[in-house]
């Protein structure tokens, strides 16, 4: 017989944490951490400021959740949490350095733009191990920039107008990020040979 | 390609691209070979990284990452305590119209009894924060109406003592 706080709805301990019950908070953390942790490692690439701004979501979350009304699912909402904490990490992050040479082909269509067409499917026959592999070290050569469009829209289906609104850009830089994103991956995952640009 | 054209197709891919302009990348991914082979990367793309979302563990234990937590909310409660609606908000909510019905009945109660000073009242209105009563008293009938409406809050202040106004026939007293 399954435990009683298994079969509790996330909606359940949503309404009982927002009368303050600590517990019910608790098994959501339980419940959701994993999912938010690897949206802030894919958007960080960092285990430690993953954990930190996990944890920092966590309790941003337990603080607003009086404005959780269930539009959305709870998880769907905390991840957005962590999202949004990302990217204002990023952008700190990004202050705090000069700007890289990536981000600056951006606006002139970058070298992406000029690469050839690499082949139909540039994953096939590839194991799904090999192939998870090859897409994580590929996701962590993008820039922040493309990293995070590719991740907001593949991985949380954002529509492109979302993600304009969640990294403070236009629908069209969004559409320009996603495509040369999608480009450098396909060049990458072929295992085609690219000089680095540091 | 043009770089619109590239864009354009994307939008199409992804479902975002208006009716009309998806027929024509339609018939552009149709004709154009380059057009279909952009296509077909990244479609490939797309679906290799619908594949790649994978559960991540976290490496702390659950035990271990809620006490962090638990210990970051307590000490942010400390700092800035939790904005809890005061009873006396509560209270207010109905204490206020109450006041206002008893002021009412004590108006209307001294407004209709004969007195010394023989002032013969049609109106007698109360104002208190949010909450406005009025009755009027039809002389010829003999009959007194009263109404009670909710008006916008005032801007918050300095509570003010009680006005009273009276104009010969009417009477006002306003509770800020």
């Amino acid at each position: 017989m399954p435990d009683q706080q298994d079969i509790t709805s996330d909606i359940a301990l949503v309404r009982l944490a927002q009368k303050g019950e600590m517990r019910a908070f608790e098994e959501l953390v339980g419940r959701h951490r994993d999912k938010v942790y690897a949206r802030a490692l894919s958007m960080m690439r960092n285990e430690d400021e993953a954990l930190d701004l996990s944890q920092d979501a966590w309790v941003k979350g337990w603080q607003r959740l009086g404005q959780f009304q269930g539009d959305s699912s709870f998880v769907t909402w905390m991840t957005r949490i962590v999202i949004n904490l990302c990217l204002d990490q990023l952008r700190k992050l990004k202050r705090k350095r000069a700007e890289s040479l990536e981000a600056m082909e951006e606006d002139s269509g970058g070298i992406e733009r000029h690469l050839e067409v690499v082949m139909p499917n540039p994953t096939a026959g590839l194991e799904l191990s090999e192939l998870r592999r090859r897409i994580d070290r590929a996701l962590g050569l993008l820039s922040h920039e493309h990293r995070t469009v590719l991740i907001l829209h593949e991985f949380e289906q954002m529509e492109y107008k979302e993600i304009a609104r969640q990294m403070g850009c236009s629908v069209g830089t969004v559409m320009s990020r996603l495509f040369y994103a999608r480009r450098r991956m396909a060049s990458l995952l072929a295992g085609l040979k690219r000089e680095k640009l540091e | 390609m043009k770089q619109d054209l590239e864009l354009k197709l994307q939008a199409w891919l992804d479902g975002e691209l208006p009716s009309a302009e998806a027929q024509e990348m339609r018939l552009l991914a149709a004709t154009d070979p380059e057009a279909r082979r952009l296509m077909a990367e990244l479609q490939g793309i797309k679906a290799a990284l619908l594949q790649h979302e994978q559960a991540v563990a976290m490496p702390e234990t659950r035990e271990f990452y809620w006490s962090k937590i638990q210990q970051q909310i307590q000490r942010q409660d400390r700092l800035h305590p939790p904005i809890l609606v005061p009873w006396s908000r509560h209270w207010r909510s109905w204490l206020a119209p109450l006041a206002a019905a008893c002021a009412l009945a004590a108006a209307l109660i001294l407004a209709v009894r004969p007195s010394p000073r023989a002032v013969a009242l049609n109106q007698v209105s109360i104002t208190a924060d949010g909450y406005e009563a009025r009755s009027f008293r039809d002389q010829s009938s003999g009959m007194n109406f009263v109404f009670l409406q909710e008006t916008p809050k005032a801007a918050a202040g300095q509570p003010q003592p009680a006005r009273t106004r009276e104009d010969g026939s009417s009477f006002t007293i306003d509770i800020e």
